[in-house]
């Protein structure tokens, strides 16, 4: 290994980068909870006491608008919804029923996750922007609803609300201060706790490719959801909070204009990253008082729109990325031409034998020879055309099976039908004894049928290790135990890191790769990355797209070990390749597919030399002597 | 009968401004994915301009008129350079379209701000009578009043879509644009500059959008907040007709506009935001891709 700067500090500091940063995050946040906590004690005026009050919970929202925009990647425009049902539930109930003001804001929160959820639910369905727009429309709604609705909702006046109280003493300024500062922290704690976590990576992992998170067996939708009723319950405790400390809840303040503000805060502070929502909403602060929320005009709305366009073209991944783009870009400087070595293509290390059965354990309860996957008459149309037509294939343990055929026959529809990608075409599928045509992708993942993808899809914000954590499913922790750090939780973190290293080590992926970030290897890297993600599902079949498209000889040689190693362990392999040799050596079997129909199918060197197959390559000419 | 005659008549008269909004935003979303936040506001543009051209100025309509959808054009291809074309996504990152498409999403946003408030600053916060083109005396059918005013909007709006329709069907750009709709990165290697089909589509919207503002001045007031609302509805009108399809701005626009002139007519105006909210959940729940297109492969 190349003694260089990285080494060095590497040997030195033997804490890992990423606790290193977490530990740094951490001591920063301490200090500035202990900072804002006793600032009014350091003679900050009362008037910008109350103001650092609001911007506290403002912070808050947003943050809760960080964790379903920049986790998952759904651009919501109505942070001001879930604040506003939030603010007027606590506002409602504590004014027309008396209800204790603490009980208030907790079913403010829970409101505001039930409204939440409900708006989104159908719009997550599609993804897009259908999210942004639904969730406009619903902010705008809600001054609406409270000009129809007067009395209840005391319309443009508003509500007046109690203050809080612990006992007998009511909460004043300093007090209701320390509040917004608490639940500021909290909501901070969260979304850190989320974004360390196994739901952290899905979220991130949402955000690169849809397609392969389904792939590891997430649900798609239930992940947006999740991330989006989080972001609801998150901004309705801000707004529960706020009808208590601001003390008067009114239709005036719930303006789509609030919703920009938040919005914008988040993009100039960094979507996505933790400090981002915080960073944001204090770049507000500093600014003159012209420029507060509360009261702005035409022209300040004009700057903080250009401020949008300009930030978003020069940063598009936020302010808060910049200190990591500068990192990186320092790493690879200090790297002394590592980096630039890695852009060849580098041998991979052969796996080591035997190894591979460790890790598949539920192949190895399988019979050889049993039929895991099977799928009869199988037909698929786009448009006018028959991609597959009437197609039978049979998928048996510890053997790999080889999908041959010219370009268009219809092999990675076959294979998307198998995995489920592919909306309702004709046809059965069996695994193991249950009729899986009609499930989802991540449903068959999690059954154990796993895939990659013909250009490999890495998740390019996780590095190597976490990308292939992301695969395992063996006792998935909810969300909420996430959050709270439940011992559930800790163990899937300890488990899943262990299986990945384990599948990391088999595979030959070094310890270099796991610091580094995914997206700077080269495709070989990538493919056998594709590939262990796809271990990590601890598969019964095992669905290769093309492994060996674009690699050099030796490299493909490493598939090939790989592949036995697989196929060894009890998996059944289904491969596709154009690669004549490469499907010899591996396959047991080959099927080959032409126009969307089987024509030839057997041992490989019949298939090879069956006429039927000849001509679909080559034509007739090749049948002339 | 005659308030659902009325109705009727009224819903397709609101109908039809929807639709142009909606065939602004289409225009661009088909050939290249991006969402125009800004697209309503160009339509408030060609509104204020034709108001203060005409009524503050002096012109002539017809001049005004001119004037005013070039301007649009000219509104349009400025978000277009500044907003969308500027965006650099970095190399190697995965759905790279999608990527843009969603920092053009913040970018347009931040558009249809300076535009709306920069407006505010040029003509005022205050809202004024646009003065109609047409005389105002209407015409009975059935019960109901058929305004000029009404007519002059849905034969527009038919006018434009017809228009559109054969543009992209036999126009040499239209059909690059078709091609870049298809398949984007099919069209760029059989040589269509993406570059200038994205200005051209760009261009094309914002000629919808000054038409359209042209059109619905008399019956909308000159009021430069006004692009919001007709924002949102454009957008639920294209939601409920389907992104991307021929008829899908027409369709679901005048069923939007039907729909909350019932409400409107038998129970009460102000409800309109509720129309729009439950039409649009009940769209997405039912047939998410939209009324007007075919079932096509399931998004996860």
């Amino acid at each position: 290994m190349p003694v260089n700067a990285r080494y060095v500090v590497a040997k030195a500091f033997p804490v890992k980068i990423e606790d290193m940063s977490f530990w740094l995050n951490a001591g920063l946040a301490t200090v500035a909870v202990a900072i804002l906590w006793w600032l009014p004690n350091l003679g900050v005026k009362p008037a910008a006491v109350n103001e650092l009050t609001l911007v506290a919970l403002y912070a808050a929202t947003v943050i809760g608008l960080n964790t379903v925009f920049g986790f998952a990647g759904q651009i919501t425009l109505g942070p001001a919804l879930v604040f506003a049902v939030g603010a007027y539930t606590t506002a409602i109930l504590s004014v027309h029923l008396r209800w204790n003001l603490w009980l208030d804001v907790v079913i403010g929160v829970v409101v505001a996750g039930i409204v939440g959820a409900i708006i989104a639910a159908p719009a997550l369905r599609v993804g897009g922007f259908y999210l942004a727009m639904v969730t406009a429309l619903a902010a705008q709604a809600i001054p609406t609803w409270a000009e129809l609705t007067p009395k209840l909702s005391g319309s443009d006046v508003g509500l007046s609300v109690n203050p809080f109280s612990l006992g007998k003493k009511y909460f004043h300024l300093n007090a209701d201060y320390r509040l917004s500062i608490v639940v500021l922290a909290l909501c901070g704690l969260v979304a850190s706790n989320i974004a360390r976590s196994a739901w952290g990576r899905w979220f991130r992992a949402l955000q690169t490719s849809e397609a392969a998170t389904s792939a590891v067996g997430v649900s798609v939708y239930r992940a947006k959801t999740v991330s989006f009723v989080l972001s609801a319950l998150i901004g309705g405790l801000a707004g529960g909070v706020y009808a208590g400390t601001e003390g008067v809840v009114g239709a005036t303040q719930f303006s789509f204009d609030f919703s920009i503000v938040l919005f914008s805060a988040l993009v100039l502070g960094g979507v996505g990253s933790l400090w981002g929502p915080v960073i944001g909403v204090a770049i507000y602060v500093l600014v003159p008082y012209y420029f507060l929320p509360m009261n702005w005009g035409p022209q300040s709305q004009a700057i903080y729109g250009g401020i949008l366009i300009l930030v978003m073209l020069a940063v598009p991944k936020g302010l808060a990325s910049i200190p990591r783009q500068l990192s990186s870009s320092l790493r690879i400087r200090l790297g002394n031409g590592e980096t630039e070595r890695r852009e060849h293509a580098r041998p991979l290390k052969s796996t080591t034998e035997g190894a591979m059965s460790v890790l598949c354990e539920r192949a190895r309860q399988l019979a050889p020879g049993e039929v895991v996957l099977e799928a009869r008459d199988i037909s698929h149309h786009y448009g006018g055309v028959a991609a597959l037509n009437s197609v039978s294939i049979s998928v048996k343990a510890g053997e790999v099976i080889a999908l041959i055929g010219p370009n268009g026959s219809g092999k990675t529809t076959l294979l998307n039908a198998l995995s489920g990608f592919i909306g309702r075409g004709r046809g059965m599928i069996r695994c193991r004894g249950k009729e899986i045509q009609s499930w989802t992708p991540h449903r068959r993942a999690l059954l154990g049928i796993a895939r990659t993808f013909q250009r490999p899809v890495i998740f390019s914000n996780l590095g190597a290790l976490d990308n292939i954590r992301t695969g395992l499913t063996e006792r998935r922790p909810a969300v909420w135990s996430s959050v709270v750090r439940s011992p559930r939780h800790r163990r899937f973190e300890a488990r899943s890191r262990i299986r990945a290293q384990q599948i990391m080590r088999v595979l030959g992926l070094g310890d270099e790769e796991a610091a580094s970030a995914a997206l700077s290897s080269d495709l070989a890297t990538h493919k056998i990355l594709d590939i262990a993600r796809a271990l990590a599902l601890d598969p019964i079949v095992l669905m290769l797209d093309e492994p060996a498209a674009g690699l050099a000889a030796d490299q493909v040689a490493v598939i090939e070990s790989v592949i036995s190693e697989v196929r060894n362990a009890g998996v059944g392999v289904l491969v596709i390749d154009h690669d004549v040799g490469f499907v010899s050596r591996v396959a047991d079997t080959v099927v080959a597919l032409d126009r969307g129909r089987v024509i030839a199918a057997g041992a490989p060197d019949d298939v090879r030399g069956d006429p039927a197959v000849v001509a679909a390559y080559f034509g007739d000419m090749a049948l002339e002597p | 009968m005659s308030i659902f005659l009325q109705a009727i008549i009224s819903g397709l008269a609101i109908g039809a401004v929807y639709a142009l909004v909606a065939m602004g935003y289409n225009a661009i979303y088909a050939a290249t994915r991006v969402f125009n936040l800004a697209q309503a506001q160009v339509v408030m543009v060609a509104i204020m301009v034709t108001w203060w051209l005409r009524q503050e100025q002096g012109w002539e309509t017809a001049p005004a008129i001119l004037a005013a959808i070039g301007i649009s054009i000219l509104v349009s291809v400025a978000i277009e350079g500044i907003c969308v074309s500027l965006i650099r996504i970095p190399r190697g990152e995965a759905n790279p379209i999608d990527q843009m498409a969603l920092v053009a999403l913040v970018t347009t946003l931040g558009a249809s701000i300076v535009i709306q408030n920069g407006a505010v600053m040029l003509f005022g916060s205050g809202v004024s009578p646009f003065s109609p083109y047409l005389p105002a005396r209407g015409y009975r059918l059935g019960g109901a009043t058929v305004s000029p005013q009404q007519i002059l909007m849905v034969a527009t709006a038919g006018a434009v879509a017809l228009a559109y329709q054969t543009y992209m069907r036999r126009a040499p750009w239209g059909l690059r644009l078709h091609a870049m709709a298809e398949d984007i990165e099919a069209a760029a290697y059989r040589g269509v500059r993406i570059r200038q089909g994205r200005t051209i589509a760009f261009g094309i919207a914002g000629l919808i959008a000054g038409i359209g503002g042209v059109v619905v001045g008399p019956i909308a007031f000159a009021d430069p907040t006004v692009g919001f609302q007709f924002g949102l509805s454009g957008f639920v009108a294209l939601a409920i007709g389907g992104f991307g399809t021929r008829s899908g701005p027409l369709l679901g626009a005048m069923l939007l506009g039907i729909s909350e002139a019932l409400v409107a007519g038998y129970v009460n105006g102000q409800y309109r935001i509720f129309v729009d909210l439950g039409l649009l959940l009940l769209v997405l729940l039912v047939r998410p891709q939209g009324l007007a297109s075919t079932p096509s492969v399931r998004r996860m």
